[in-house]
C-alpha cells in the first residue's frame, strides 16, 4: 500500500478541508477520471481497493493513473487505554481530498468499459465521486 | 461553408465577483470582446444559448456577435473558463476578427480508427490531446483527424508527421509526440495478484471436490 519513505516529522494535526481542490482538478493524462464530489480523507487500503476494482475490470486492457497520495499520518491510540500518555502511534496514512480534485484517471479502454470501471472504483471510497471525460463533446 | 453562429449579447454595467456570482445565477454568463485595437467590451450572454450554439467545442470558428440593433462583431472564442465541478461556463473570452486576419488558436485533435498495434494486444496512448496552429479565422477547423491504423507496436507519432489542414500552419514545437502505441506493461503487483486468485481458485475447487466426495461417501 502507498506510504511515504520518510517523512520530516511522525505526527500531524488533524486540519481543516474547507473549500474546493487548489490543482489536480483536470483531467492531465488519460481520456477519463474520477472527480471527487466531496471533502474527505482516502486511506491507502481505500486507494490500493480502487486501483484494484479498475485493473481488474479493464482487464490489462487501458493505463490507469492514481493521483492522489496518502502523505498524512493518522494517530490512534489502543483499547482500554487510560487518559494522558500523549498522542498515539501512526496507525494509517490517508490522503486529504477536496472536492474537484481528479483521483484517479483511466486510458485505452472504450467510454462505457471505463464508466463502468469508475463506479466500481468509485464505491471503494468514503466520499461521492463522478466520472469524467476530457473530450466533453463526447458526452454531449 | 457551415453557417454562422450567432449569439446576442448585452452590455454589462455591474462587475466583480458578487455581481458575476448573482448574473450567473439568473442564467446568464459574463464575458469580454477585445481585439483590433478597440477597447474591451464587457457583455453578458445567455448561457443556454452559448451550451447550445458553442458547448465544450475548441474551435467553433466565426461566430456573428449581435447587440440589439447595432452591426454584428465577428469574433472567435479565445477562451473559456469552466467551473471543475459543475461543468458550467464561468467567464468566455471573445476575440474581434475579421474573416481573412491569421489567428492562433488550439484545435483538438483526434486519433481515428484502431492501430495496428492495439490488435497486436499494445496500448494506444493519447499524449497531445490539442495543437496550436495559426489560420485563418474564417478556415478554422473544427477538429483535426488523425489517422492512427497504421501504428505497430512501438511507432510513435510526431506532430511533424501530421498534415494540417490547407493554410494552416503549426503555432508550436513539432517534435513532440501526439500518440504512441505501447507494449501494456505488466505490474509485479498485478501479476502477484492473478497468480493468488489462481490459487485460490484451484483451492476452492479442491476443497468442493472433497466436500462432494465426503458426502458421497455419507450416503
Amino acid at each position: 500500500m502507498l506510504m511515504p519513505k520518510r517523512t520530516k516529522y511522525r505526527k500531524q494535526h488533524r486540519g481543516r478541508m474547507r473549500g474546493r481542490a487548489k490543482g489536480g482538478a483536470k483531467i492531465s493524462f488519460g481520456e477519463y477520471g474520477l472527480q471527487a464530489l466531496e471533502p474527505g480523507w482516502i486511506t491507502s487500503a481505500q486507494i490500493e481497493a480502487a486501483r484494484v476494482a479498475l485493473t481488474r475490470h479493464v482487464k490489462r486492457g487501458g493505463k490507469v493513473w492514481i493521483r492522489i497520495f496518502p502523505d498524512k499520518p493518522v494517530t490512534s491510540t489502543p483499547a482500554e487505554t487510560r487518559m494522558g500518555k500523549g498522542k498515539g502511534s501512526v496507525d494509517h496514512w490517508v490522503a486529504v481530498v477536496k472536492p474537484g480534485r481528479v483521483m484517479f484517471e483511466l486510458e485505452g479502454v472504450p467510454v462505457k468499459l471505463a464508466k463502468s470501471a469508475m463506479r466500481l472504483a468509485g464505491h471503494k471510497l468514503p466520499i461521492k465521486t463522478r466520472f469524467m471525460v476530457r473530450d466533453k463533446e463526447e458526452l454531449q | 461553408m457551415p453557417e454562422r453562429i450567432t449569439i446576442d449579447i448585452f452590455r454589462r454595467t455591474l462587475f466583480g465577483s458578487r455581481n458575476s456570482r448573482r448574473l450567473r445565477r439568473s442564467g446568464m454568463v459574463p464575458a469580454v470582446v477585445y481585439g483590433r485595437g478597440a477597447g474591451d467590451l464587457s457583455v453578458t450572454i445567455s448561457e443556454k444559448v452559448f451550451m447550445d450554439k458553442v458547448g465544450y467545442s475548441t474551435s467553433t470558428g466565426i461566430i456573428n456577435l449581435k447587440m440589439g440593433k447595432q452591426s454584428p462583431i465577428t469574433a472567435i472564442v479565445k477562451d473559456v473558463q469552466w467551473d471543475f465541478i459543475t461543468d458550467r461556463p464561468i467567464h468566455v473570452d471573445f476575440l474581434r476578427v475579421s474573416s481573412d486576419q491569421i489567428v492562433s488558436i488550439p484545435v483538438h485533435v483526434v486519433l481515428e480508427n484502431i492501430p495496428a498495434g492495439v490488435k497486436m494486444g499494445g496500448i494506444l496512448e493519447h499524449l497531445l490531446h490539442e495543437i496550436q496552429i495559426k489560420v485563418r479565422a474564417k478556415d478554422i477547423p473544427h477538429q483535426i483527424s488523425i489517422d492512427v491504423s497504421d501504428m505497430e507496436m512501438g511507432d510513435s507519432l510526431h506532430l511533424s508527421d501530421i498534415r494540417l489542414p490547407e493554410g494552416a500552419t503549426l503555432d508550436m514545437d513539432d517534435s513532440l509526440v501526439v500518440a504512441a502505441v505501447v507494449a501494456p506493461t505488466v505490474s509485479k503487483a498485478a501479476t502477484a495478484e492473478e497468480t493468488e486468485e489462481e490459487a485460490e481458485a484451484e483451492s476452492s475447487e479442491t476443497a468442493q471436490k472433497e466436500e462432494s466426495e465426503q458426502g458421497s461417501r455419507e450416503d
